[in-house]
């Protein structure tokens, strides 16, 4: 299913159902209102349907997002009604409700932690076993994959080798950056959920109720709260210094990647990438001439005449 | 310590309520997934290789005014220049009488990654200025340069200042290294050899940048508050314009934004008047036609401290800078720019004709 087709009408309407189950459920909340978090179940359940697998995949990013506020709104309601009970404490029910956020958080960190890349390296692991186990395979010796990238490559196979090592080692240094960031954004987790019951605690002081008035304003809070931790990690030298490498080591492995597939292609006598450059490149030279002669003036129109009449007439071919 | 718990009730309700507009708003976005940005009408009157210069049919009576040439930036497509009937800039120059012109880039593809800036500057910015001069029989232009398309304004005004009758800029960055400007510093130690070494840089990847200069806003919230903006059809079409116009962005040719980064953000260049294009300086001082900067107060991808220092560095003794009270997208499509912007452009133009 693409973006631009049609909602499909079964979903639709057992959307529609599951909206009348949810009015009739929040009319018993009246009677009970523990009850009420029944309601929060509702995305989940949208989510869940079979059909809801086909939709287009913003629906599925965007789920995520939304089933995260519907579960907010439960923590709020199991908060306020005093299920668990620690309704009345505002300490309290401010940390439960960044428990809620900071869950959806730590999903969240992993991808935030990537955008800021230049070019994410595909899966890299997986990529380079795929290419280098036939070529091994092709080549006599010691199958190159398993070649411990300490030693010095010898014999054969040594380029081979040589390259899997580089590989390996740019690999380990991604890696390990992707781990110092991972630790900066468990670091942004840990002050958001801080600075996130601070201000609940503090905005409650001022005007009691204010933070917790409504789902909508704590979810405000939150991300207000969070963009502010996160702005000051982003500007610290340490960071910006992490996601510049972290963009060049990702560019080093796809070099590397790029490289190997240069040399599969040559193998099979394709056209690489290097041919098809050094091609442009002439292509950018010759026109680059062509327009400073269009630009250059005229030769007079005596000097022509004079050359026309020095020429020999060619003989037809 | 302790305080009024919510009301559940009140809480339940606020929760069916968003249910019923996230129920409403999928169901609406499907029928909104049409809408797409640019309204107005335009010929296109002069192409080379993926770059095509457009015309504006005129909306009101001619102003008597120089044309105008908006130069965008390679990063994102130029339509938001015009995205809707009721939410687009040029649409304001129009019935101001304007004459416009739009540059449109195009989408360079891998034969596109040696072009550099003295290709898009010297090249096809410059001849797009040719054919307005030769159509109009007229020896210079009004040129108005966005974000990047102002940085390139720049320079090309001061290569060629005597075919610039007046420059404005508008978003533009010029000193790129101020504390605010979290994209520089996060470039600082980039590699750009590297970077430009696997060829032209996906459009995605710029994007997740953008998007990573404010995560929890522009991930997040952004798509909760349209579930609770509710399933007016017409904000939600508004809504996937400007959706659609985010995430069209074109690969960046690697050559160019490997300068633009090098000599922009990590050299700041423009500053200290150490660019070079085609054996030339370009020497900001050599700008001494009107300058009329825009600059938006709220802007996180150009900050003010980016935009302002122009005043120091033009040689021109006719400079104004003018702020508006918005962000980057501000500019284009809010209601205060749309209010302020072409009004102000049109008039200040008016009075140097």
């Amino acid at each position: 299913m693409t973006e631009d087709a049609p909602w499909s009408d079964p979903w639709s309407s057992t959307v529609a159902e599951m909206q009348r189950e949810l009015l009739q459920g929040w009319l018993k909340m009246g009677v009970a209102p523990a009850q009420g978090s029944a309601l929060f179940e509702w995305w989940p359940k949208v989510a869940a349907m079979p059909g809801s697998s086909a939709l287009p995949p913003s629906f599925q990013q965007l789920g995520a997002l939304w089933e995260q506020y519907f579960n907010l709104g439960r923590a709020m309601l199991q908060e306020s009604s005093g299920e668990d009970g620690k309704g009345a404490d505002l300490a309290s029910r401010a940390r439960s409700f960044a428990a809620v956020m900071n869950a959806w958080f730590e999903q969240l960190g992993a991808q935030v932690g990537q955008m800021a890349n230049f070019r994410t390296a595909p899966n890299a692991q997986t990529w380079w076993r795929t290419v280098m186990q036939p070529s091994a395979a092709w080549t006599p010796g010691a199958g190159v994959k398993d070649a411990a990238p300490q030693f010095a490559a010898l014999g054969l196979t040594r380029e081979r080798q040589e390259a899997w090592q580089k590989f390996s080692r740019l690999l380990a240094q991604y890696q390990e950056l992707q781990t110092q960031l991972a630790a900066q954004w468990v670091k942004i987790g840990a002050d958001t959920t801080q600075k996130f019951t601070e201000r609940v605690s503090a905005t409650d002081a001022a005007a009691p109720g204010g933070a917790t008035a409504s789902i909508k304003s704590l979810y405000d809070l939150w991300i207000e709260c969070a963009e502010e931790v996160y702005g000051g990690v982003a500007h610290s030298p340490e960071y910006c210094r992490l996601i510049a490498e972290l963009a060049n080591s990702s560019n080093a492995v796809r070099a590397e990647q790029q490289r190997e597939l240069e040399s599969w292609a040559r193998q099979f006598d394709l056209p690489t990438r290097a041919e098809v450059n050094s091609l442009h490149q002439q292509v950018k030279e010759l026109r680059a001439q062509l327009r400073s002669q269009a630009a250059r003036p005229p030769l007079p129109p005596i000097a022509n005449k004079k050359r026309a009449v020095r020429r020999r007439p060619r003989a037809p071919k | 310590m302790s305080s009024a718990p919510p009301d559940p009730p009140a809480l339940a309700a606020e929760m069916l309520e968003f249910a019923r507009r996230l129920s409403a708003t999928l169901t609406g976005l499907a029928g909104a997934a049409h809408a797409r940005p640019g309204c107005s009408e335009r010929k296109r009157v002069w192409a080379e290789d993926k770059v095509v210069l457009y015309r504006y049919e005129p909306l009101a009576r001619p102003a008597r005014v120089t044309p105008i040439l908006i130069c965008y930036a390679l990063v994102n497509r130029p339509d938001m220049m015009d995205l809707q009937a009721d939410r687009s800039l040029i649409r304001g120059f129009l019935k101001g009488g304007l004459d416009v012109y739009l540059i449109d880039w195009g989408y360079p593809d891998g034969g596109d990654r040696f072009n550099d800036l003295d290709d898009y500057i010297r090249g096809y910015l410059h001849r797009c200025v040719q054919h307005v001069l030769d159509t109009h029989q007229i020896p210079s232009v009004n040129l108005l340069g966005v974000c990047q398309g102002g940085t390139f304004s720049l320079c090309y005004t001061a290569l060629y200042p005597e075919r610039v009758k007046n420059l404005i800029t508008m978003v533009t960055p010029v000193d790129f290294k101020t504390p605010e400007n979290l994209l520089s510093k996060w470039v600082q130690g980039l590699d750009v050899n590297l970077l430009a070494q696997g060829g032209n840089v996906p459009g995605d990847s710029l994007n997740g940048i953008y998007l990573s200069l404010m995560p929890f806003r522009l991930t997040q919230q952004k798509y909760v508050d349209m579930v609770q903006g509710g399933a007016d059809q017409r904000q939600l079409e508004n809504f996937m314009r400007m959706e659609r116009w985010i995430f069209d962005s074109p690969d960046q040719a690697a050559a160019a934004l490997r300068e633009f980064v090098q000599w922009f953000y990590q050299e700041n260049r423009l500053v200290d008047g150490s660019v070079t294009l085609g054996g030339q300086r370009v020497d900001l001082k050599r700008i001494v036609q009107p300058v009329l900067n825009i600059y938006a107060s709220k802007d996180h991808l150009v900050p003010p401290s980016a935009s302002v220092p122009l005043a120091r560095l033009v040689g021109s003794t006719d400079y104004t800078a003018h702020a508006v009270e918005v962000g980057h997208i501000g500019m284009y499509v809010s209601a205060r720019a749309q209010r302020e912007v072409p009004s102000k452009i049109a008039a200040w133009l008016r009075e140097r004709e």
